[in-house]
């Protein structure tokens, strides 16, 4: 997976720009920072995550802040 | 109505003359009850202004209670003020009145008594009455060690300044009321008991006193991110007291029952303000020491503003344990408008939660917070970081919980520069007082800085206290401008490299404090205690690319450029 924004991490948390739905900058809990991390490490799809991880990773999907493909 | 004008203020025929007696016997009946005596309430200086700075609501209770009585007083609000007590004495004629009551706070007590010494010393008759928390902890003191302190009103005020007042009025001697302490002739401390509490609050008149101000007030407001509008607000109290005994609060001091006021009163109290100021209020701040004891009535509370004018949001404060009680509740009030809770976590250690006497443990605060999050309702943090005990282990403590749950975000950075404040009255002074061995002066507030019980902690503080002086202004400005900058370029549709860089970097400006702390732990533990020509060396770089604190400083600078904007006072408050 692979994201145009640009994004932070820092303090245990994630932080994306711009990838709230109104352009506000996003701070992920843990639990998100630690998938974000993953799927943009390729470790993981996010078919292969389950439940609220899984809705979360959809979700970043739906609203273009991750896109398919390899990060560079 | 309270003149706001000293130099235009009528006499009433009996100030500035220095027959005014309290006890006059030789009066007519008629005489006496025409005498109506000239009342000033004076909240004085704590020594530095506070952000938050509203109404004296204690002594606007007071000045209300008298008026509905027919008693007219002038309240004078000096709370911030840092010009010498003396000259603003002179400058608003204290000396010219009956009687001059004062709010006094541990805070403000040296610039009550000042006061009260410069207005005898001009007018020996006046009445010099104190009264508020830190009057009522150390009422035989003030009327032992201080010859300008008349009467103590111990707790409440209404009723026994109504007494006093009516006593003055009436030419009858002022000693021997319910709840006062005084000096006998003998020059002996008298007292008589505490009244009964007031039961039913709805019963006292709304807190309606106008205050002279040295500095006036900006006007209370409230930023509604869910809305976008920034919100006339208004300070409501709706609670007395608190049910719960931390050992480090000085609410207890006015007594520990806990009374409520019914929901159609407060309503009522806001329709009565609106109208008054001719200000639409919008959003109610709660005063209450713990707005939240009673989830039900609380609740009540908000659904009975919310019914009155739905566009009212609100906000309070109250314990951790509290929170955990009915998360139903607080997601209902969180649809009827509650916007945030601010939390008296005060620490992530065990062993300084049960020196507070919290009667929680460190996961209560976490879940708490989690609750809280999971609403989707901002937290107000109430924190304390430092205790004369306070050990590294605990400072760990506290950066991880503070971390974990993304504080590491929160503005202002209180809660990492907060110290424990000894209170007179608390049973925390006293431990700290037997621990020490030694007994603090009564109006004295220690410095905590010469009570660290361990140098590490002492050295990582130092090192704050040098944080804040040198860098914090710096940060709160950067973070000022660049969050009304960022705000005006996402709100306009503008999107990009610059709105994301600025992002990223007010978020990484936020996190330097924290960091730099978590550093000087770091380096105490390996036994490398900072110097003060040392501590630039902690300072962390943070940021997206990587940048050092002057160069992060610098990029915002540089990308806030030459943006003109209106600053938003409540973005104001929340940075500085
Ligand atoms: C809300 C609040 C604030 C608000 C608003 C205060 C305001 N507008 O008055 C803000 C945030 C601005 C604030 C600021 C400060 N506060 Co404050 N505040 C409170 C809180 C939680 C509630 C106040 C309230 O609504 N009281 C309701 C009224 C009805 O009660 P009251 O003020 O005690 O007044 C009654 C009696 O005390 C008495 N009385 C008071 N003054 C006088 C004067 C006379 C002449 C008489 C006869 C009687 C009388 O009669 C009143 C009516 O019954 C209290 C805790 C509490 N009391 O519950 C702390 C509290 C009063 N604050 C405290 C402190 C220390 C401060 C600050 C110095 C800074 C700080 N650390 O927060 C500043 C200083 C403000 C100032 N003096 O200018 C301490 C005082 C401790 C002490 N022993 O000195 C308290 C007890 C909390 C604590 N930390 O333990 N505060
Ligand atoms: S819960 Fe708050 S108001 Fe109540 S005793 Fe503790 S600190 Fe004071």
């Amino acid at each position: 997976m692979r994201t145009t924004h640009r994004w932070l991490d820092e303090a245990g948390h994630v932080y994306v720009a711009e990838g709230g739905p109104q352009g506000q900058c996003v701070r992920l809990n843990a639990a998100a920072s630690k998938v974000w991390r993953a799927l943009l490490a390729e470790q993981i799809t996010p078919d292969e995550l389950e439940g609220s991880d899984g809705e979360f990773a959809r979700s970043l999907l739906v609203t273009g802040v991750l896109l398919p493909g390899p990060s560079d | 109505m309270a003149r706001t004008k000293p130099a235009a203020r009528q006499t009433t025929g009996t100030r500035q003359r220095s027959e005014v007696l309290r006890i006059a016997p030789a009066l007519t009946l008629a005489a006496a009850a025409e005498f109506a005596p000239a009342m000033a309430f004076v909240n004085p200086s704590v020594g530095y202004s506070d952000r938050r700075k509203s109404k004296p609501i204690g002594i606007a209770y007071v000045m209300a209670y008298l008026r509905s009585h027919g008693l007219e007083s002038e309240g004078f609000d000096f709370g911030g003020a840092l010009t010498e007590p003396e000259l603003l004495a002179a400058e608003h004629r204290l000396d010219t009145y009956d009687i001059v009551g004062f709010s006094v706070y541990n805070e403000s007590a040296d610039n009550a008594l000042s006061m009260a010494a410069w207005i005898k010393e001009r007018n020996p008759t006046a009445l010099i009455v104190m009264g508020g928390p830190h009057a009522t902890a150390v009422a035989d003191h003030l009327i032992a060690a201080h010859p300008q302190v008349d009467l103590v009103v111990r707790r409440e005020g209404e009723e026994p300044m109504l007494e006093i007042a009516r006593r003055v009025a009436a030419r009858r001697p002022v000693t021997g009321v319910l709840g006062t302490t005084w000096r006998e002739p003998n020059g002996e401390v008298a007292s008589r008991e505490d009244p009964p509490f007031i039961e039913d609050l709805d019963t006292l008149p709304f807190p309606d006193a106008r205050f002279t101000s040295d500095s006036g007030y900006p006007t209370l407001s409230y930023f509604d991110d869910v809305s976008g509008r920034l919100k006339p607000a208004l300070t409501v109290n709706t609670s007395r007291s608190c049910p719960y005994n931390c050992s480090f609060c000085g609410v207890l001091t006015i007594g520990r029952r806990y009374r409520t006021r019914s929901p159609g009163s407060v309503v009522e109290e806001i329709d009565y303000f609106r109208n008054r100021d001719g200000i639409p209020y919008q959003h109610i701040y709660f005063s209450d020491a713990n707005f939240y004891v009673n989830p039900r009535r609380s609740l009540a509370v908000i659904e009975a503003i919310h019914a009155y004018d739905p566009a009212i949001t609100v906000s309070f404060g109250t314990r951790v344990n509290q929170i955990l009680r009915s998360e139903d509740v607080l997601a209902r009030m969180k649809e009827i408008g509650l916007r945030f809770v601010e939390l008296g976590i005060e620490s992530a250690s065990p062993a300084m939660l049960e020196r507070l006497a919290k009667g929680v443990s460190p996961q209560v605060n976490v879940d708490a917070v989690r609750t809280l999050q999971r609403l989707g309702l901002e937290i107000v943090v109430d924190f304390i970081m430092f205790d004369p005990a306070t050990t590294l282990a605990d400072l760990r403590m506290n950066l991880a919980f503070l971390r974990r749950l993304g504080f590491y975000d929160y503005v202002p950075h209180e809660a990492i520069y907060t110290t424990l404040v000894l209170y007179q009255g608390t049973p925390i002074r006293e431990f700290y007082e037997r621990r020490h061995g030694r007994a603090f002066a009564p109006n004295e507030l220690p410095d905590i800085v010469g009570l660290y019980e361990n140098d590490d902690v002492a050295a990582v503080a130092a090192g704050m206290r040098w944080f804040r002086r040198t860098w914090q202004p710096a940060i709160d400005t950067a973070l000022a401008d660049g969050e009304l900058c960022a705000e005006k370029w996402r709100s306009g549709g503008r999107t990009g490299d610059r709105l994301a860089q600025l992002q990223l970097d007010l978020v990484a400006l936020r996190h330097v404090p924290y960091v730099f702390m978590q550093h000087l732990v770091e380096a105490a533990g390996d036994g490398r205690l900072a110097l003060e020509e040392e501590y630039g060396a902690h300072l962390p770089s943070t940021g997206a690319p990587a940048a050092a604190l002057t160069e992060l400083l610098a990029r915002v600078a540089e990308l806030v450029g030459d943006e003109h904007f209106e600053r938003d006072p409540s973005l104001l408050t929340r940075f500085a």
